[in-house]
């Protein structure tokens, strides 16, 4: 049977994250990967031009955050001349996506075909805004060709809610190596967030600046995220997945991560506009080649390593995965909503879904694979991820040749926060975002934090009746 | 005139006026104020099928209880106070100047309108390029200004910062506010005859006599009336904020308005936030009271 590197990666990530007791995960992750790479060998076949063309002449209204809009533009074109469609495409802010689009679904506005992080879909879903995606054409091919870890992220209640949009991993720690060099860590590089603080701390105290960039923006996915992950990485949870109680303590992960932030930003290390920040504010700042270290998306690598958009090109790669990962799975989907349709306009909908979600009309994932080719997204599709054309240009994105299994070994092992199945994780999101920037600015106690937080999640469970 | 043949005074003739309008404000405004009375007394969830409790008042207790909602208090104040003298003393400067020149006046006036002329968006979105700490030009000039300037230490100053944003802020939206209090002050102004200031210069008054007592006098209605609006946008201002700081650092510039947009909006706290909207309320009609009571007042006695 034919063994991608991926696999080779996910094998190899496999024996690290047993010794570190995330096997769980990681099983599920190589079973599906050997069937479906087996499904994948032998390709699902595609369905005719008809069966994902329109049926009638109603709109479909697409919306999504302005991430290149101009490509999905292009794509949206290709299938309303290809297959005489009548796809309406716009954006929606970015900054505000999820509140944004809860408040158009309240007010019942006419969209069909929405972006959606998976936390978003699940509250979209309990809502009932948005209807699974286990009806749309080629749903058998889909599901087989999915990954384990995305298939996961994508589902709720046992239902897919949405169609993959991208995969990535936010929070992986970027690297810029000529500054490694020169500080002589080329081979004293962090296992774990613990050491990352040591060796940060320890040279800040030797006089070197400018070593840390975190990913500390003021987005919904800036701070509050970045917490996230750096207690899942450490071992630990904002909340137990049974029970959904606040299991954030003093002495636990999410302590911990909060004392090691209030050192470095009490040092001094981290300016505090960084938490007025947006994305490309971070993007720009590690850019520059000012910063040893910082924290961002997986995709950005592409950025980074182009010289006609950074300073450190060919010199940033990143922490491997040696147990304590960095970061987590980050993703999206093509979500459908449930208002109120005529069946054939319904049926219209499942189709373009199908189509821009998974294969076209010639039984490629057309729109995946442009986004893998063009913007280093990770697909949820082996289809995508397995073929040469995506290698290549992961390959390109990377600052070595050797960065590209270790960056599928951490991609492998990018945990999706359970606390991102709870319908209110968008607004301990926002919470989150303004509180722990009052933490820092107010060099305000640890265990106030933790009990603000702790409450605040009983809260949550209370409100939604959950507790 | 009364059917009677009695005469309306002033006060019923004002009255009869707006009448028309008062009625209109109600049927428009009864709806939206109603549900949110309601929305208050509620507590509100969309999950999991949409539900409603009736909870009484525990919303604004929990209000009054909230250190949150005093932080944003305590910050809306300082906001609202810097944005008027801010909008009412630019807005004076530049109707003063408008009122001296002769050249070029027209295309003077031109460049002062067009600041109120732009967005509250396009604003935030232009103020916060400039007081950014990698790019800003204002940082960037502040920097070399404090020796600064190297790229390494291009953010050692920063415009954004938690303890001056809410008057950098202020210094935004009165820069969009100020051409209006300008363009109607120097409307006040060009109704004081050229004579007076002809007798102040006889007298030998000096400039700052000639402001306060010749210059001064005929403003009063003009910025009691810019006082009271400003005072009333800066408090209700969101869009602005949203763009420029979204409230941060931290939560350093969350006025009482975008930390309503945050419990609303981003955390769909509904009844909770319904409750705090109408302490807002009562924050913005006891201020414009107040105005009233101590300045308005005096206004019409001095009349």
């Amino acid at each position: 049977m034919y063994r991608s590197s991926f696999s080779s990666a996910l094998e190899h990530g496999h024996q690290l994250l047993e010794e570190h007791n995330l096997e769980k995960l990681m099983k599920s992750l190589m079973h599906s990967s050997l069937i479906a790479c087996v499904l994948a060998t032998l390709g699902a076949p595609a369905l005719a031009a008809t069966d994902l063309g329109p049926s009638g002449a109603e709109t479909i209204y697409f919306r999504g955050w302005p991430y290149k809009p101009d490509v999905v533009a292009d794509n949206v074109k290709r299938y309303n001349d290809t297959l005489a469609g009548n796809v309406d495409y716009q954006t929606v802010t970015h900054g505000d996506y999820p509140a944004l689009m809860e408040k158009a679904l309240i007010a019942g506005d006419d969209l069909d075909i929405i972006y959606g992080n998976p936390a978003t879909a699940v509250r979209f879903y309990e809502a009932g805004w948005i209807a699974p995606a286990d009806d749309v054409p080629n749903i058998e091919a889909i599901q087989s060709d999915m990954y384990e870890n995305a298939r996961y992220a994508f589902t709720y209640k046992e239902r897919l809610l949405g169609l993959s949009y991208f995969l990535a991993i936010r929070g992986m720690m970027l690297v810029n190596t000529d500054r490694a060099a020169e500080l002589e860590l080329s081979d004293a590089q962090p296992a774990s967030w613990d050491e990352f603080y040591d060796q940060i701390l320890g040279l800040n105290e030797q006089g070197v600046r400018d070593l840390y960039m975190p990913h500390w923006f003021n987005e919904f996915y800036g701070i509050s995220w970045a917490f996230i992950w750096e207690v899942l990485n450490r071992g630990g949870s904002q909340i137990d997945p049974t029970t959904l109680a606040p299991a954030v303590t003093v002495d636990g992960p999410a302590g911990e991560t909060l004392r090691d932030w209030k050192a470095i930003y009490n040092a001094g290390m981290v300016p505090e506009e960084v938490l007025s920040y947006n994305e490309a504010a971070i993007v720009e700042a590690f850019g520059s080649g000012r910063f040893l270290y910082s924290t961002q998306a997986s995709y950005n690598l592409a950025v980074f390593n182009d010289p006609a958009q950074s300073k450190v090109a060919g010199k940033t790669s990143f922490l491997g995965f040696e147990g304590d990962g960095w970061g987590l799975l980050d993703s999206a989907l093509y979500l459908r909503t449930s208002r109120e349709r005529s069946e054939s306009l319904d049926e219209d909908t499942k189709r373009f879904q199908s189509w821009y979600g998974y294969k076209d009309h010639d039984g490629k994932v057309f729109v995946g694979q442009r986004w893998a080719n063009n913007s280093m997204l990770f697909s949820a599709y082996r289809t995508v991820m397995e073929s040469d054309e995506s290698k290549a240009s992961f390959r390109k994105g990377l600052a070595n040749d050797a960065d590209y299994d270790r960056l599928l070994t951490l991609y492998a092992a990018a945990p999706h926060p359970h606390m991102w199945k709870v319908v209110w994780a968008e607004e301990y999101n926002s919470y989150l975002r303004q509180r722990l920037g009052r933490f820092l600015i107010n060099d305000e106690p640890v265990d106030a934090v933790i009990a603000d937080l702790s409450e605040k999640i009983s809260d949550l469970n209370r409100r939604h009746g959950l507790d | 005139m009364l059917p009677s043949g009695r005469e309306l005074s002033n006060r019923q003739f004002a009255a009869l006026l707006s009448l028309p309008v008062v009625l209109f404000l109600v049927l428009v405004m009864a709806y939206p104020m109603g549900y949110a009375v309601w929305l208050s007394l509620q507590e509100v969830s969309f999950f999991g099928g949409f539900r409603t409790e009736f909870v009484g008042v525990r919303n604004y207790v929990e209000v009054l209880y909230s250190e949150e909602f005093w932080r944003s208090v305590v910050i809306t104040v300082r906001f609202v106070v810097l944005s008027v003298v801010f909008s009412i003393t630019i807005g004076l400067g530049l109707a003063l100047l408008l009122d001296r020149v002769t050249a070029w006046r027209a295309a003077l006036s031109t460049v002062i309108i067009l600041p109120w002329s732009v967005s509250l968006y396009g604003a935030g979105v232009m103020w916060q390029y400039l007081s950014r700490g990698q790019t800003g030009v204002a940082t960037s000039a502040l920097n070399r200004v404090m020796g600064r300037d190297s790229p390494e230490t291009a953010i050692e100053y920063s415009l954004i910062s938690s303890r001056h944003i809410v008057d950098l802020l202020a210094l935004g939206n009165a820069w969009n506010l100020a051409p209006l209090v300008a363009f109607f002050l120097l409307a006040s102004l060009q109704t004081i005859p050229s004579r007076l200031h002809d007798l102040a210069t006889l007298d030998r008054l000096s400039a700052w006599d000639r402001f306060v007592h010749v210059t001064l006098p005929p403003l009063r209605y003009s910025l009691f009336v810019f006082t009271t609006i400003t005072l009333i946008l800066s408090m209700k201002l969101l869009d602005f904020i949203y763009v420029m700081s979204a409230g941060g650092p931290g939560d350093a510039s969350a006025t009482l308005s975008f930390r309503l947009f945050e419990l609303a909006f981003r955390q769909s706290n509904y009844g909770y936030s319904a409750a705090m909207s109408f302490y807002l309320l009562i924050l913005i009609v006891g201020c414009a009271l107040a105005l009233l009571l101590f300045w308005g007042r005096k206004l019409d006695d001095d009349r």
